[in-house]
């Protein structure tokens, strides 16, 4: 208790003295300067210029995140390599990769931007991702976007294929001849859907069934060349073609202008005479006086009919030389007979001296005809014998290279039990086989990242892999708030620092972590570690 | 004890006070009006509380100087500009006594001890008996509470401005004074060594 003085009725202040101690002035003097205006103080510059910097490394940093390409391998100098395969466009050719895999590259599989083949050799690029640690190094984005909702993949094999000419320029794929490859994977199970990364959308495109292009022991080629196999043209159908165009004697000479054989006209059977086109029938009209003898097989006939007013009369060729119809009808009747051009006695001399000098020129003109058809045979012979066994050649080497790609496939299916998915490669780019997974389930945190010595790690991308999923999460940014992981499975979580070093942490950190919701602290150990390649970082990850 | 207890301001003369305010901000020498308004009822609220007239007008000194510094930062409340300024007179001496640089003083003035007798049912008769003892237990009390006795019995403050200086409800400053009452009863009546 603080100490009190009591005083009992001492001595007011007088007005006098209140007045007297009335100093504003004296007031007013000692109020301290006022501050300056913020706008004039150093810690507005100083502000200024912070905020500068912020802005700048901020806008700088966006910029610099806008640039990254889509595929960003997230670890510098350390990618999946391209194996360089160079191949004739000319013909088809099966090439075998590192993994098992077999590519059937057909003829013209390469094209030119204007879609043009090309003429040159191609140099085939090809890579292949089929685990974590791949996808992680070759920094192709394993999230798929389903109606906005993100599904990591799991895969069962991934391929990067592209092309160039011998002089560095991007050669591009020939959907009408399109590469099939035959990706040797891991995963046997049936559950995957082929998917093409379009790097102009940022996304992943669904292109179909797994199952449809999963190749099995026994299979029909997958080749679509195996039609034109089918339908190409054969020799002997060419030959049979030729030699077995029987010639139409009757065709032949009309063609040629052969008149009729000249016969003497029976006495005993019915003749007649009737006007006929010369233009229609040259072969008799080279003849005068033609009469018209019917045929002994029709008793029909009658006498009559020579004197019977017809108003038709219609002349036709038969079935056989110097067989004619002849059709007699008025409004009432209608009879057709089947007659032969005959002579005379008196007439048949000229008409035989007549048809054997036309006979003489159709036998020269026949066999100059002849001759020069043979000649027509002959050459078309050559030429169509050529181009099929150039066809047969070439089919038979597109049958040999794909009974080699097939037969590869086999071997392998057979001694190493390697399970093959085919892909029709329309498009050079990234192909997979996948399907959309989900995240981790179990234990849901807010995650925080520091080093060893507790400073705060600023991470990109921290990247978790559950054992016994071939998948690889992804988490950036506000996921961090949302760290999702198995904690029942084996984990193994990592990230690339800004100075390019592996900072992990490992499944036997994870096991100790305790926690299934709430903030965590993952403390990361940093590997001073250079990578010289990709089997390096799979042995240091150990996954 | 001369009366400064005319806290009672009609709504109008409380706005313009306000405008006076808000041309301080602006202009510190506007805010002469009201510190010669205000500086007698300041000092002698001092001056109630310390030894020497030296250490009121020190203290009185400092407490426009400082109420002239944070004008700006003066919020309108609806109340007059008085009680900002007694609050930070208390504020002021309790830095002062705190620090030692200052004696707090008990001073009575025997005529204002009547009311007090009063409610502490002291007879007339007794009155001289217990005016050391009263005086004594008013020595006693808490600060808090010694200043409430002195608003209320020696400043003759209507409880609505204890409230307002105190940052209390006008009945909470009633409350309290009456509950010192009853134990300043206890102390001079019921307990007779003191």
């Amino acid at each position: 208790m603080e100490k009190i003085k009591i005083n009992v009725n001492r001595a007011k202040f007088t007005e006098e003295e209140i007045s007297q101690s009335m100093n504003f002035n004296k007031v007013i003097s000692a109020v301290p300067a006022p501050p300056k205006t913020f706008f004039k103080t150093p810690v507005f510059y100083a502000s200024v210029i912070i905020t500068a910097i912020i802005i700048t490394v901020v806008v700088t940093q966006f910029i610099k995140t806008k640039e990254q390409p889509f595929i960003n391998p997230p670890l510098k100098g350390v990618n999946i390599a391209y194996s360089e395969y160079k191949v004739d466009n000319a013909k088809d050719t099966v090439l075998e990769y590192k993994t098992g895999s077999v590519i059937y590259v057909p003829k013209n599989a390469f094209v030119d931007k204007a879609g043009n083949p090309v003429n040159k050799k191609a140099i085939l690029k090809y890579r292949e991702m089929h685990d974590p640690a791949d996808f992680f190094l070759s920094g192709i984005p394993m999230d798929y976007d389903s109606a906005d909702i993100r599904h990591p993949f799991e895969s069962a094999g991934m391929i990067d294929i592209a092309a160039i000419d011998e002089n560095g320029n991007t050669l591009y794929a020939n959907p009408k001849a399109p590469i099939t490859v035959g990706m040797a994977s891991p995963q046997k199970d049936d559950r995957y859907n082929v998917y093409y990364l379009d790097t102009a959308a940022h996304k992943w495109k669904y292109m179909g069934r797994d199952t449809s292009g999963k190749y099995c022991k026994g299979d029909t080629l997958p080749v679509s060349e195996e039609a034109n196999l089918k339908n190409a043209p054969n020799k002997s159908i060419i030959k049979d073609t030729i030699y077995n165009n029987e010639r139409n004697p009757i065709v032949e000479r009309v063609a040629l202008n052969t008149p009729v054989i000249p016969r003497k006209a029976d006495s005993k059977k019915y003749h007649f005479k009737i006007s006929f086109s010369k233009t229609d029938f040259p072969e008799m009209a080279v003849y005068e006086k033609v009469l018209f003898e019917v045929d002994s097989s029709e008793k029909n006939f009658k006498a009559e009919y020579a004197s019977t007013i017809w108003e038709n009369v219609k002349l036709e060729n038969g079935t056989k030389i110097n067989d004619y119809q002849v059709t007699f009808s008025n409004e009432t009747d209608t009879h057709s007979f089947l007659v032969h051009p005959v002579f005379e006695k008196g007439d048949y001399a000229a008409a035989l001296k007549v048809y054997t000098k036309k006979f003489n020129e159709y036998q020269q003109k026949l066999k100059s005809k002849v001759e020069t058809e043979k000649k027509t045979q002959e050459k078309k012979e050559l030429e169509l014998t050529s181009l099929n066994e150039k066809r047969e050649a070439e089919l038979r080497d597109i049958h040999t290279q794909q009974i080699v790609w097939q037969q590869r496939m086999e071997a392998k299916m057979k001694t190493e039990n390697t399970f093959f998915r085919t892909l029709q490669v329309s498009n050079f780019g990234v192909w997979n086989c996948d399907y959309p997974g989900s995240l981790p389930q179990g234990a849901k945190l807010n995650a925080n990242f520091t080093d060893e010595n507790n400073r705060q790690l600023t991470l990109d991308k921290v990247y978790l892999v559950e054992k016994g999923r071939n998948a690889i999460f992804t988490y950036y940014g506000s996921g961090y708030n949302n760290f999702q992981f198995n904690p029942a499975a084996e984990n193994i979580l990592w990230a690339v620092t800004n100075d390019n070093k592996i900072a992990i942490f490992r499944s036997e950190e994870f096991a100790a972590v305790g926690k299934t919701s709430g903030s965590y602290t993952f403390k990361l150990t940093t590997s001073d570690r250079t990578f010289a390649d990709d089997k390096e970082v799979k042995t240091f990850l150990n996954i | 004890m001369e009366t400064v207890s005319r806290y009672h301001k009609s709504e109008e003369m409380i706005i313009a006070e306000k405008d006076q305010i808000f041309a301080a901000c602006k202009d510190p020498s506007c805010f002469e009006t009201l510190y010669k308004k205000y500086y007698k009822q300041i000092l002698l609220f001092v001056y109630q509380r310390v030894d020497t007239k030296d250490d009121a007008l020190d203290v009185t000194a400092q407490v426009f100087l400082k109420a002239l510094t944070n004008i700006s930062h003066y919020t309108f409340k609806g109340v007059p500009f008085s009680a900002w300024l007694y609050r930070m007179a208390l504020n002021e001496l309790n830095l002062m006594f705190r620090k030692n640089k200052l004696t707090r003083a008990l001073n009575i003035e025997v005529d204002n001890m009547d009311e007090i007798a009063e409610e502490l049912d002291i007879h007339a008769g007794d009155k001289e008996k217990h005016l050391d003892r009263l005086s004594f237990a008013l020595a006693d009390l808490p600060g808090d509470d010694l200043t409430l006795i002195e608003m209320r019995f020696f400043e003759k403050r209507p409880f609505s401005e204890i409230g307002d200086i105190l940052n209390i409800t006008e009945n909470n400053a009633k409350v309290k004074v009456y509950r010192i009452i009853d134990k300043l009863k206890m102390s001079v009546l019921e307990n007779p060594k003191n």
